[in-house]
């Protein structure tokens, strides 16, 4: 069976990689241990995984896994983790559904399969010389914390970096060490909201979008990168085109079923595009047209 | 301070960038600088909303107070930004607190004689309403934006 063929309209992202960097079957998981667990916040756990066979792990940002719990079943997560450690992968996992339940109930020293990495990759380099925004919510931040220390690691070749991030209440901040981190940085904005606050609370409460509208950058010289849910990216797309920016400039993912990480079931197609395969980084204007698709 | 000033204050104001100097004049007659020390309340749910102000410096929080619990903050607004609506639309009741939560500076607009100039001055009712009506139309996306990712959230 061969993959199914794939429209072109749709471009995974240039200079992406798109197929597994494992010369192994792509369908085979390797066998990984939990080496560390750290509860992060409410329902969202990060892994700290190692391959038993002590091979190089290779995985670029904004690329996934697929992570097997033995006799339960397969999800798809994005890599969290710093990208040029290849000894060990982090992902972060919030416990929603049967696999990620019972993938929380896990400790350390217990054994995991994981197929990949699959996907595209953020274009590290596209946002050179030019001002940087990440935008992103809730657990939407794993993803984008591989690209985020990539920037820092290159921060020269940057203009200003932003992140702005959305939480629900004070007490789910994803991250929350890093962010503080971030923040004591001379060189990069960090803007974190809330949905609301308890009474006395002194940063900034309301929508991502607003706080988009408070950041200051350059609209026609910058580069933004979104992770936020389907529904929520347009907010923060209509965001960035007030602040003058086009959407060549901005990057999102799209994350939806993926199951074979191959291309070869469809379970993620959207149009003409498989997630797993040009997904699941996309350059959004090659994908806008698909958000006013109501039956996608 | 004397309305002049007050005037200069408010045409630097973002909210008021580039208002005809004439109607910054009349809005000026009606208006006042105050200064809210931390934890001071600027207005209260259910009291006749009278008033309408404009953050120069510090924080207001705007909250929801809600009864046998800690008040809610629903919205955080700083430099540039105005403080409440509800003196636009009947029956002209505050619909939430807001709470200076550092040292604040505030124009303080009589929101009363401002509603009364308007039926004599239609042009100066369309210049304010025209600027007040893309922070309501922002502040009702920012909700709707919230109450989504809520949703979603759950799910």
């Amino acid at each position: 069976m061969s993959p199914p063929e794939t429209v072109s309209a749709v471009q995974a992202v240039p200079g992406a990689v798109t197929q597994p960097a494992s010369a192994l079957d792509p369908m085979v998981p390797r066998a990984f241990r939990v080496e560390h667990v750290r509860r992060e916040v409410k329902d969202v756990f990060s892994w700290q995984l190692r391959p038993l066979d002590g091979a190089a792990v290779q995985i670029a940002p904004g690329q996934f896994n697929m992570l097997y719990a033995p006799g339960v079943g397969e999800v798809a997560i994005s890599v969290s983790g710093d990208c040029s450690d290849d000894s060990a992968l982090v992902h972060t996992i919030r416990a929603v559904g049967t696999v990620t339940r019972a993938m929380a109930q896990l400790q350390a020293g217990a054994m995991v399969g994981v197929r990949g990495p699959f996907g595209s990759a953020w274009p590290i380099e596209a946002g050179y010389g030019k001002d940087v925004v990440f935008i992103t919510g809730t657990v939407g931040l794993a993803p984008l914390r591989p690209l985020i220390y990539e920037v820092l690691k290159r921060r020269e070749k940057y203009g200003k970096v932003i992140i702005t991030y959305g939480s629900r209440g004070v007490d789910d901040i994803l991250y929350e060490r890093d962010l503080h981190t971030w923040r004591g940085r001379f060189d990069m904005d960090v803007n974190v909201t809330v949905h609301t606050a308890p009474t006395g609370y002194r940063g900034l409460v309301g929508s991502v979008a607003e706080a988009v509208n408070r950041s200051t950058f350059e609209g026609g010289n910058a580069i933004a990168f979104v992770c936020r849910s389907e529904a929520l990216t347009l907010a923060a797309v209509r965001a960035l085109q007030q602040r003058g920016m086009t959407t060549d400039c901005m990057y999102t993912t799209l994350e939806r079923s993926m199951k074979c990480g191959i291309g070869f079931c469809g379970h993620c197609q959207f149009g003409p595009t498989f997630m797993c395969k040009e997904g699941p980084v996309y350059r959004f204007d090659t994908i806008e047209r698909l958000f006013a698709i109501r039956e996608l | 301070m004397s309305t002049s000033t007050v005037t200069a204050l408010l045409e630097r104001h973002r909210f008021f960038a580039g208002i005809p100097e004439r109607m910054a004049v009349t809005i000026g007659e009606f208006a006042l600088e105050r200064k809210y020390a931390m934890e001071e309340m600027i207005l209260r749910q259910g009291e006749p909303a009278d008033n309408v102000y404009l953050v120069c410096s510090g924080l207001v929080s705007v909250e929801l107070y809600a009864p046998g619990r800690d008040p809610v903050v629903v919205e955080g607004l700083g430099a540039g930004d105005v403080v409440g609506w509800s003196w636009l639309c009947p029956p002209y009741r505050w619909s939430f607190d807001a709470r200076a939560v550092e040292p604040s500076t505030l124009i303080d607009i009589d929101a009363a004689g401002l509603r009364a100039r308007f039926e004599v001055d239609p042009a100066l009712g369309y210049e304010v309403l025209r600027r007040f009506v893309p922070v309501m139309a922002r502040r009702l996306s920012s909700a709707r934006e919230r109450m989504a990712e809520c949703e979603i959230d759950r799910s």
